[in-house]
């Protein structure tokens, strides 16, 4: 106790996670949006291409949201041990 | 004159041996009676030793935060009957170190209160020899003054289940008067305090559960204030600018 | 026990005290090493709880006002008994101060212009109060400790509870404390050090003051040998909240809210015709005692308490909502209905503390009339310019806080660079003494439970020592206090605990409200005339010939030792007090 001001400074500094969470915030919103266009975009044909790269955007905003996830969860599991 | 037998199970921490203890104390009750009263009149005449924390008795100082029935609340400001059972629970604030009994050590709190540098940023010369007031406009004085209601009894971090699970988050309290301070437009400090909170355990540990402004006994909505300190953070971050339109629309 | 060295140790957390450490530290600049210790935690001292707003002649030529208005106000508000060259000093800082908070974040309510707006309080000729709502008070207390918070070289002390009060000679040494969270035993060595602890009114049960009011900081010093000044001068506020006594400001009336007896007649213009609602406060708490004495008041069936009823109905919701927040939150959470609907029932408690420690007019701690304690202050309530003299204006207690606050600070900061740190050795017996005083106390096998010993203070004082005084009924009070004086010597404290002992310190306490008790009464009983909120039913006038004068209250082993110093006058003869 006391020295919480002092022990978080060097992490602020470190990282600016606004950078990281504009990510997390871009998935999170994104994947479940570029579902739904996928959805209406099933009854048109001839328009593979444009399907192809929807799902490959879902795929990565997925992988890229659970990555961030999982730092998330090993972050909060550290300090709680460390604490 | 209506006067009720009330139960009060209060749950106690003994700090000399470590263990968690729950006693039971029947108190009356008419309808004038808070909790806070209940537990002076226990301490009164029942049992000296219990441990509370308690002044003002008018819900401005902040002292008597506890949970009551479960719920975090101020002891002054709830009364028994309107609780509407005959046996009450009454425990200290989880969600903070326990010193004794019902009160809690609020170091880490205040800490954290702290480390948003909550005060305007004026230089020092100008703020001890002020020449002239300042001019503030209504819809400026509006923008900020809900958030600065704040009385730092502490309820919102206990009742906040990340700042429970994480105790590096800064909190709803700390947050809530950086977004103030932040929201002032006699202040020039934005800069620094949002850097300060953009990290992992700054303001985006917040996961929106919304608690915090679910107990907050003033009406401050932390949570509101979170997620627009979240929205200037993103925008200083990426475009290097803060908000300086501090002032509600008309 | 743990000693600490600082060159500055503050004794109080609320307005005045932080306001002091909050100066030092900016004039120093840095350089000097302040502790700010409070027996709470610094940001709930009761300073919160004030409401209504803070006096200063912000903008001279409006309405006609100026400094020397307010000064005459303030002189004639205290019935002539205010020190005027302590007044001149308040009127002509007063509107500085208020830019400063200003410049610190207080959220001022605004006039259309962007200005700080100005409301009407009891006893002022015209508007010159400025107000943050009706959370003043609170505004102005967390501004102060947020900027507090800026300086690195402010230590704060939050729960150190003060026992003793060490000077050696007339030289102040340091403060013993008992730190609450952990039961240790600090000793604050110090340069200077500044006493701004806070009025007693809790001595009284029916008070608007916090349980923590129970003026700790004059009995330090009364105990230690300092004459306490004027302590029969309690303020009753008109306008304390049934069931608790808990405050309704005085700006309900300022903003036109009316007085209603059981008749439903504004009963003020019987009693102040010019100023009806907003008199000064002493003059309203008699009418309304007046009042119930007489028939026309209500009975509360639940608490049995006799009341009168403030009406703010007319002035409509939206200004209610604007300007007095926090009385509509009260009531609606105490009572269970809403002020915009229906009267507020009150009656007059306990507020505020007009005397205080001895003090000259730099806030210099005063051993007799020309003796001055080296390096010790009082500020705030607990120390007794004279500012107020028998009867405090409403919104002049802020001011006052805040001014001296700052004038000690400044002074104990220049006291403190000039001087070296002290030893520890020649006062290390004092401290040895100091602490076996509360191991005894901790230990002590006696059979009274000191809360039992309150509830008789409080029944005491609220009966006999209330808003109209007679010889007799001043008589039993001060049988009584003797009593429990005497029966404070076997209390038993039941928590033997080291941490968050709570029930020790308010052992502590409540010696110290049982001996303040015993100076108001003895001061009132030796006052044979009515002055300001000093009322006595046999002695129905002001008698300047005999009374014009400051009790000095000395502390003996049994009743309080009297004596009496002058008043100062410049500018305002006195004259007849009339509204």
């Amino acid at each position: 106790m006391g020295n919480w001001v002092h022990s978080n400074a060097s992490l602020v500094v470190a990282v600016k996670a606004s950078r990281v969470m504009v990510l997390e915030y871009i998935a999170m919103m994104g994947v479940p949006f570029l579902l739904l266009v996928s959805v209406i975009l099933v009854p048109f044909h001839g328009i593979q291409y444009v399907k192809y790269v929807v799902m490959a955007l879902i795929g990565i905003g997925a992988i890229m949201y659970g990555a961030i996830g999982v730092k998330d969860i090993y972050m909060k599991g550290e300090n709680k041990s460390g604490n | 004159m209506v006067t009720n037998e009330i139960k009060l199970n209060v749950k106690r921490y003994l700090p000399e041996t470590g263990e968690m203890k729950e006693s039971q104390y029947v108190v009356k009750a008419n309808k004038y009676t808070t909790v806070l009263d209940a537990l002076i009149n226990v301490k009164e005449a029942q049992d000296s030793t219990l441990s509370i924390r308690y002044s003002c008795r008018m819900g401005i100082c902040g002292s008597c935060g506890m949970v009551i029935n479960g719920r975090p609340m101020l002891a002054c400001q709830t009364h028994l009957l309107s609780l509407s059972k005959e046996e009450i629970s009454v425990g200290p604030m989880e969600g903070h170190p326990i010193l004794k009994d019902l009160v809690v050590d609020m170091t880490e709190f205040f800490d954290k209160h702290r480390s948003v540098m909550p005060w305007l940023y004026v230089d020092n010369e100008e703020k001890f020899n002020p020449e002239s007031q300042y001019i503030q406009q209504r819809s400026e004085l509006d923008y900020y003054l809900p958030f600065s209601y704040c009385i730092k009894c502490g309820l919102c971090v206990d009742a906040c289940p990340v700042s429970n699970t994480n105790p590096r988050f800064l909190g709803p309290q700390a947050l809530s008067q950086a977004y103030r301070y932040n929201s002032d437009s006699r202040d020039h400090g934005e800069r620094t305090r949002l850097e300060k909170v953009d990290a992992f355990d700054g303001v985006w540990g917040c996961e929106y559960a919304g608690a915090c402004s679910e107990v907050c006994p003033k009406g401050v909505d932390p949570a509101l204030a979170i997620q627009l300190l979240k929205l200037d953070v993103m925008k200083f971050s990426f475009t290097g600018k803060v908000n300086d339109r501090k002032s509600v629309k008309v | 026990m743990q000693i600490l060295k600082y060159d500055i140790a503050v004794l109080g957390s609320g307005l005045a005290g932080m306001r002091a450490s909050l100066q030092a530290a900016h004039y120093s600049n840095g350089k000097l090493r302040i502790a700010l210790i409070s027996k709470m935690h610094a940001m709930r001292s009761h300073s919160v709880s004030a409401e209504g707003g803070i006096s200063g002649v912000l903008y001279p030529g409006d309405n006609g006002d100026s400094v020397d208005l307010h000064g005459f106000d303030t002189a004639k508000g205290g019935d002539y008994l205010g020190d005027q060259d302590a007044i001149e000093r308040l009127v002509n800082e007063a509107p500085g101060e208020i830019r400063f908070f200003d410049h610190l974040g207080v959220p001022w309510n605004r006039s259309e212009d962007g200005r700080i707006m100005l409301r009407a309080f009891g006893g002022m000729s015209v508007p010159r109060t400025a107000f943050a709502a009706d959370k003043t008070g609170f505004f102005m207390l967390n501004a102060l400790y947020d900027n507090i918070l800026s300086f690195p070289n402010i230590d704060i002390f939050h729960e150190h509870y003060a026992t003793h009060l060490i000077l050696k000679g007339t030289r102040f040494r340091a403060f013993v404390t008992m730190d609450l969270a952990t039961g240790e035993r600090k000793a604050f060595l110090a340069k200077a050090g500044i006493i701004a602890t806070g009025g007693a009114s809790r001595v009284f049960g029916f008070t608007t003051t916090a349980y923590s009011s129970t003026g700790d900081g004059i009995a330090l010093a009364y105990k230690a040998g300092v004459p306490v000044k004027d302590m029969e001068f309690t303020q009753f506020h008109p306008t304390g909240l049934i069931p608790s006594g808990v405050l309704i400001t005085e700006a309900a009336r300022g903003e036109g809210g009316y007085l209603l007896n059981s008749q439903g007649r504004r009963f003020m213009e019987d009693y102040a015709k010019s100023k009806m609602e907003l008199a000064p406060r002493d003059i309203v708490s008699r009418a309304i005692i007046t009042e119930i004495s007489q028939g026309r008041g209500f009975v509360d069936e639940t608490s049995g308490l006799k009341h009168v009823l403030l009406d703010i109905r007319h002035l409509g919701e939206s200004k209610i909502d604007e300007k007095l927040p926090m009385i509509k939150e009260l009531v609606v959470k105490t009572l269970g209905f809403s002020p915009v609907k229906e009267p507020i029932p009150v009656r007059p408690a306990a507020h505020h503390t007009m005397g205080g420690i001895n003090v000259n007019l730099n806030g210099q701690v005063m051993l007799d009339e020309s003796t001055a304690v080296d390096g010790l202050w009082a500020a705030g309530e607990c120390g007794c310019v004279s500012v107020h003299g028998a009867n405090r204006l409403g919104s002049n207690s802020l001011s006052q806080c805040v001014i001296w606050g700052k004038i000690e600070g400044e002074a104990a900061a220049k006291l403190a660079m000039g001087d070296d740190l002290m030893q520890v050795e020649d006062i290390t017996e004092r401290l040895d003494s100091a602490e076996g005083e509360i191991d005894k106390l901790l230990a002590n096998q006696g059979t009274e439970n000191p809360y039992q010993l309150r509830r008789e203070l409080w029944d005491t004082m609220d009966e006999y020592v209330y808003v109209f005084r007679t010889v007799t009924g001043l008589e039993v009070a001060r049988k009584k206090l003797q009593e429990l004086r005497e029966r404070y010597r076997e209390i038993y404290v039941s928590d033997k605990g080291r941490i968050f002992n709570a029930n020790l310190r308010e052992a502590i306490e409540i010696g110290n409200m049982i001996e303040i008790a015993q100076t108001i009464v003895e001061g009132a009983i030796n006052r044979k005339e009515s002055r300001g909120a000093h009322s006595m039913v046999e002695f129905p006038t002001r008698d300047d010939r005999n009374f014009l004068k400051h009790t000095l209250a000395y502390r003996t082993d049994g009743f309080p030792r009297l004596s009496y110093s002058v008043v100062k006058i410049t500018k305002w003869q006195p004259m007849e007090r009339k509204y």
